[in-house]
């Protein structure tokens, strides 16, 4: 299942404020900024119940104990960046809003399973603390929609996962202005009497469509938790190659495959080194006399180990017609996505080795489904042994 | 400098630990500086004691030989059963499809929990085995019987691949894991099969030998035996010695009419 | 190592005149009996399909503790547990 995670810094100007002592930090803090000669206020903190965008005289009548200071929107920019290229360490898809105070960076994690995503995020949490110095709210789920949701019900310093499926009754009691919509639609939905996620979802997409026209079917969509938007590929993900030459051309099609596996297996330890999985993997054989050959195969899912990545190469070779000896030989691995080992501390989920072991047979069932197996002592009174134990599949 | 070369051998040692750190460098048996090694003790309090670390080491590959009827399934399968009662989940990687379910059920084995595996390849016990270990998820895995693949050359060859890449995996991995390496009968086949170089000899951190010295006398109970077991290889820590295990079967339900 | 075979394996048994296994043969090699740990009869489902097994537990002087079983009706014995 591919997941994806948002990373917000709840009220972030205030937090860097914060962080960097700009303020006491048992007073009220109130951010402001000058916008066509009229100081509004741009970021307060909690404490003080003022809202970005009121005017900053109106402000000090409403909480004068708290400190006031000039907004440094450029520096909350350069926070952003440095968030953005931390979560590049962790997917090649990475989209920054920088709509502050309040912006929001999504990333794609790729396919994972869910206690995979919970330890990704407890490496996510650690690393944003320990680089940027500030507390992320995290979500994580199925599109980002859902995923920015979690992240704002989550607040600072916690983490909030909604599970497969789980993603419109996430969203149902939200009120419906925190669904993305123009003014005109939350003011039609308002006088409609429908002021929850919940009450749109319980709509037919006809009556939508009838009521706001082509918009109906998005909000129908919004309302389900429904968000196919792909994240667009912001980096370049690194390739890992291997790479072997021969004194002279080689034709025997043993002793390519042997330096194919050795090949392979380097490739594999570094993968496994560095934390990625590949998501397809590349032959190219330099031949004596002519254009070296390039072949090129996706993976069904993301892989690192030697067995699959060995596999797969050896498939390529195989269907490459050598009409002249090869000089050279070179493996690549590309599409790489970041490992996530399972963790078993911090957000370890409640159930303990039965969830761990329904992870890992899950992460193995699709292609080994009737190799794991259940022992059970059916009957142990049983006066024939064969009759005490069954095997079932798992 | 000493003229005394112990002495100038601490000094030198003791420099190098100032600089860079206790671990840099630490004489042997300098246990103090040692690094802990993550550990599953194995039920026998003698075979971890002789072990010199406490237990089956995580993140690297065990193996263990045996004659059959030495008890090393006994030894491997209260290994898990000890492993599942602190909470690990624990696999048993079934390759000659001859797994005895009550057997471990009697030594302590939860069943309901312990992930058997009965590949249909030596390329998929070989991807099974890596994917359990890869996954951080298993904390004890015992594979049954791993240099099996050695006597067919194209399961040979994948069992090299795999036994490159496996120490990689393994260390980053919380799994302990077991090879049980079977035995001929004769006794001197066993002792010369036990030291000679073979794949899985060569990627184990530890090797231990199993041999039954004694039978229980039938009075005493259920069939048993005294049993010895060598360390014939330790990567990891000095050996304390052989350790000497007391290895009890389980008696067979049976009713006479 | 521990080994079940739910189905047991055949074997070729050499038995003394109480029909006590002696010696068997298993996988190219003969094992010496030396010892009977136990030995007892199950007889089973005479209304439906009987089950008529004399099972021994028993120690071979190549060092082996087997259970193995005389099936009767099908006249065969078989091995059906190694312990280890």
């Amino acid at each position: 299942m591919a997941l994806i995670a948002c990373v917000q810094i709840p009220n972030l100007p205030i937090a860097i404020a914060r962080r960097d002592g700009m303020a006491p930090l048992d007073r009220p803090l109130v951010l402001y900024r000058v916008e066509w000669q009229r100081a509004v206020v741009y970021a307060a903190s909690d404490d003080t119940g003022l809202s970005p965008g009121m005017p900053l005289r109106q402000a000090r009548v409403r909480c004068p104990q708290a400190t006031y200071l000039l907004a440094e929107p450029e520096r909350d920019r350069q926070v952003i960046a440095a968030l953005a290229a931390l979560l590049e360490a962790f997917s090649p898809r990475v989209a920054a809003s920088e709509r502050l105070p309040d912006p929001a960076l999504v990333l794609d994690l790729g396919r994972m399973t869910f206690s995979q995503a919970i330890a990704l995020v407890a490496r996510l949490d650690r690393r944003i603390r320990a680089e940027i110095g500030l507390l992320p709210a995290i979500g994580v789920a199925s599109n980002p929609l859902v995923a920015q949701h979690a992240a704002r019900r989550a607040g600072t310093g916690v983490a909030v996962l909604v599970p497969l499926g789980d993603e419109a009754a996430f969203l149902a009691p939200q009120p419906i202005r925190s669904l993305a919509l123009d003014a005109e639609i939350l003011g039609r939905l308002d006088q409609l009497g429908l002021c929850t996620v919940g009450d749109v979802a319980r709509l037919s997409i006809d009556a939508l469509q009838a009521q706001f026209g082509g918009a109906g079917s998005r909000l129908y969509q919004l309302a389900r938790g429904i968000d196919a938007a792909p994240i667009p590929k912001t980096i370049d993900a690194p390739t890992i190659r291997s790479t072997r030459r021969f004194a002279g051309p080689l034709l025997d099609r043993g002793v390519l495959e042997r330096v194919i596996g050795d090949l392979t297996a380097r490739l594999a330890a570094q993968l496994l080194a560095e934390g990625w999985t590949t998501g397809a993997v590349a032959l190219t054989l330099v031949v004596d006399d002519g254009a070296p050959l390039m072949l090129e195969r996706r993976l069904a899912e993301p892989a690192s180990d030697a067995a699959t990545l060995t596999a797969a190469l050896f498939a390529l070779s195989r269907s490459a017609v050598l009409e002249s000896g090869v000089t050279a030989i070179m493996v690549a691995a590309s599409d790489l996505v970041p490992e996530v080992a399972e963790q078993r501390d911090l957000f370890a989920p409640a159930g303990g080795s039965s969830q761990r072991l329904r992870d890992v047979v899950g992460r193995l069932h699709g292609r080994f489904a009737g190799s794991l197996l259940r022992a059970r002592l059916a009957d142990p009174e049983a006066l024939l042994p064969e009759r005490r134990v069954r095997l079932e599949p798992r | 400098m000493e003229r005394n070369p112990t002495a100038r051998l601490e000094q030198v040692i003791a420099a190098i630990q100032r600089r860079w750190g206790t671990h840099a460098l630490r004489l042997l048996g300098d246990a103090a500086t040692a690094p802990a090694v993550p550990v599953v003790p194995t039920g026998f309090a003698a075979l971890d004691a002789a072990l010199g670390i406490g237990g089956v080491p995580r993140g690297r590959l065990t193996e263990m030989l045996g004659t059959p009827t030495s008890g090393m399934t006994t030894i491997a399968l209260t290994l898990i059963a000890r492993a599942q009662t602190q909470g690990d989940l624990a696999g048993y990687v079934d390759l000659s499809r001859t797994f005895d379910a009550e057997y471990a059920a009697h030594i302590g084995v939860d069943l309901v929990s312990l992930l058997l595996v009965r590949p249909s390849s030596a390329a998929d016990a070989l991807e099974i085995i890596q994917a359990l270990i890869a996954s951080g998820g298993v904390g004890v895995l015992v594979v049954d019987a791993l240099a099996l693949l050695q006597s067919v050359p194209q399961d040979a060859r994948l069992l090299e691949q795999a036994l490159r890449v496996l120490p990689g995996v393994l260390a980053a991995s919380p799994c302990a894991v077991l090879a049980l390496t079977p035995l001929p009968y004769s006794p001197e086949m066993a002792r010369s099969l036990a030291f000679t170089g073979s794949l899985l000899a060569h990627a184990a951190s530890i090797r231990l030998h199993i041999i039954r010295e004694a039978w229980l006398p039938a009075e005493q109970g259920p069939p048993g035996c005294h049993a010895r077991i060598s360390v014939l290889k330790h990567r990891l820590a000095p050996t304390k010695g052989d350790a000497q295990v007391l290895i009890r079967f389980a008696d067979e339900v049976k009713t006479w009419h | 190592m521990s080994r079940f075979w739910p189905h047991g394996v055949p074997i070729a048994v050499a038995c003394n005149d109480l029909a006590t296994p002696i010696a068997f043969n298993w996988e190219g090699h003969e094992h010496t009996v030396i010892q009977i740990i136990d030995r007892w009869r199950v007889d089973d489902g005479w209304w439906r399909r009987r089950v008529w097994r004399e099972y021994f537990q028993l120690i071979t002087r190549s060092g082996l503790l087997v259970l193995i079983y005389h099936d009767v009706r099908a006249a065969e014995w078989r091995l059906q547990r190694l312990y280890d």
